[in-house]
């Protein structure tokens, strides 16, 4: 130990604080430690430095620990709103498409004698052919033409001109691609005019020998086919079905 | 220290947020792995209440040790906060056991060890010393909390709490500390 050393050097100036931290060098810690074995007061001073700095040291902790407790629960009761929000949203969406689901079916049981609203995928009324989705209906109501087993024509007089529908069968799989659904509710239709009237193409996935149809000319934009035990309605952009050219 | 650059986006990001006394990225941080410390603390004996807390624990050390500047980035921090929950887990349930053990057999103190009253006077000090720490208000409190815990130099502290230079820090700290010296004496006395 340096000799020129005061009893108390320790205690001088932030040499205790210096030592609590390990901020000396390496020979004057040694020389602390040495000296801290003779001097009890030096020990006891040192003991309170201690205190402090673990006391201090302990209170930022709790501090940052608090803190960081109050931002958790401040997130997650902001989580727990949005999730609430987004419950509701998703309810409210639920409850909607339900209503329209459940319109949408009872529509069809409603609408015994008219054909109803279909999609139109072209509402071109030109010469030109049109697809058109037909739509399944539930009718009471009794056909009073003719049902043909076989793929047919059907005349159609109005007044004093006769045109004929003539109705075609192809399979789904000739459908184009971008036509095709799984609906079962939907038959999609190729219209076409020809020289006579009407021609329809209708794609299903029926055995031909089991066909059966007949059509019916609701009005000039409706008409309802007849196929196998199906009744299809269709809306058709006017002048279409109408017999007068 | 070299940062693996895989792990360059996401960590240093928060590392840095950290570094800058970002709490919202500690609380990302507590939400990224509690999954993972919920099932290291419930697959040994804890509970649910036990995983947060020692995730809450790990977390402060890490602030601490980057506020500190004795972080060192070797793995991705995931990595080290199971590392270190697991630490003080452990450390936990030992000290459980090491408490059980010595109520059953309290006559097997170390001669070494301090005496109980010693330590009970320690306790009694280091809280007064939190007590007196909330007590202090600011400057002071955030003057002593950066020289103490988070270990700055005298010129980091004067440029973060916008004191003309280092010796001006070295003197309001040091009458910080004397106020906080007597308001620990004051509680104390009160005790």
């Amino acid at each position: 130990m340096n000799e020129s050393k005061s009893k108390h050097w320790a205690l001088e100036g932030d040499n205790v604080e210096a030592y609590v931290m390990h901020r000396l060098d390496e020979k004057l810690m040694q020389e602390f430690s040495l000296h801290l074995q003779q001097c009890r007061k030096c020990r006891s001073k040192v003991q309170q430095e201690k205190d402090i700095q673990v006391g201090i040291r302990r209170f930022g902790r709790w501090e940052i620990k608090h803190r960081l407790q109050q931002q958790i629960r401040r997130d997650r009761n902001r989580r727990f709103e949005w999730t609430q929000v987004a419950s509701v949203a998703a309810a409210v969406v639920i409850v909607v498409v339900a209503v329209f689901t459940l319109r949408w079916y009872t529509d069809i049981g409603q609408h015994k004698t008219k054909s109803r609203e279909i999609s139109i995928k072209q509402d071109d009324v030109s010469q030109r052919p049109l697809w058109i989705t037909g739509r399944v209906i539930i009718q009471n109501r009794t056909f009073k033409g003719t049902i043909s087993e076989q793929i047919s024509s059907f005349n159609i007089t109005q007044g004093n001109i006769t045109k004929t529908i003539s109705i075609r069968h192809a399979q789904l799989t000739d459908l184009p691609p971008s036509l095709r659904t799984n609906d079962e509710s939907t038959i999609q239709t190729l219209f076409e005019k020809t020289s006579k009237g009407l021609r329809l193409t209708l794609y299903a996935d029926v055995p031909e020998q089991t066909l059966k149809t007949g059509v019916e000319v609701i009005s000039a934009e409706s008409l309802i086919v007849y196929f196998r035990d199906k009744q299809i309605a269709y809306h058709i952009p006017g002048g279409w079905v109408g017999i007068t050219n | 220290m070299q940062t693996p650059f895989f792990f360059l986006n996401n960590d240093t990001k928060l590392i840095d947020a950290i570094r800058h006394g970002s709490e919202e990225a500690l609380v990302e941080l507590f939400h990224q792995n509690r999954r993972a410390i919920h099932s290291l603390v419930c697959r040994n004996q804890g509970s649910e209440e036990d995983a947060e807390d020692i995730l809450q624990e790990a977390l402060v050390i890490l602030w601490e040790n980057i506020q500190k500047g004795t972080f060192e980035y070797r793995a991705k921090l995931s990595t080290y906060i199971y590392a270190t929950a697991k630490n003080i887990w452990f450390r936990r349930l030992a000290q459980h056991r090491r408490e059980v053990r010595t109520s059953e057999d309290a006559l097997n103190v170390a001669v070494e060890d301090p005496t109980p009253l010693e330590e009970l006077e320690a306790n009694e000090r280091t809280y007064a010393v939190q007590k007196a720490m909330e007590q202090i208000g600011n400057p002071c409190r955030e003057l002593l909390l950066l020289f103490y815990w988070e270990e700055q130099s005298m010129e980091e502290i004067a440029l973060r709490l916008g004191f003309a230079n280092a010796d001006t820090v070295k003197s309001k700290k040091y009458q910080c500390k004397k106020l906080l010296e007597k308001l620990v004496k004051n509680l104390l006395g009160d005790t």
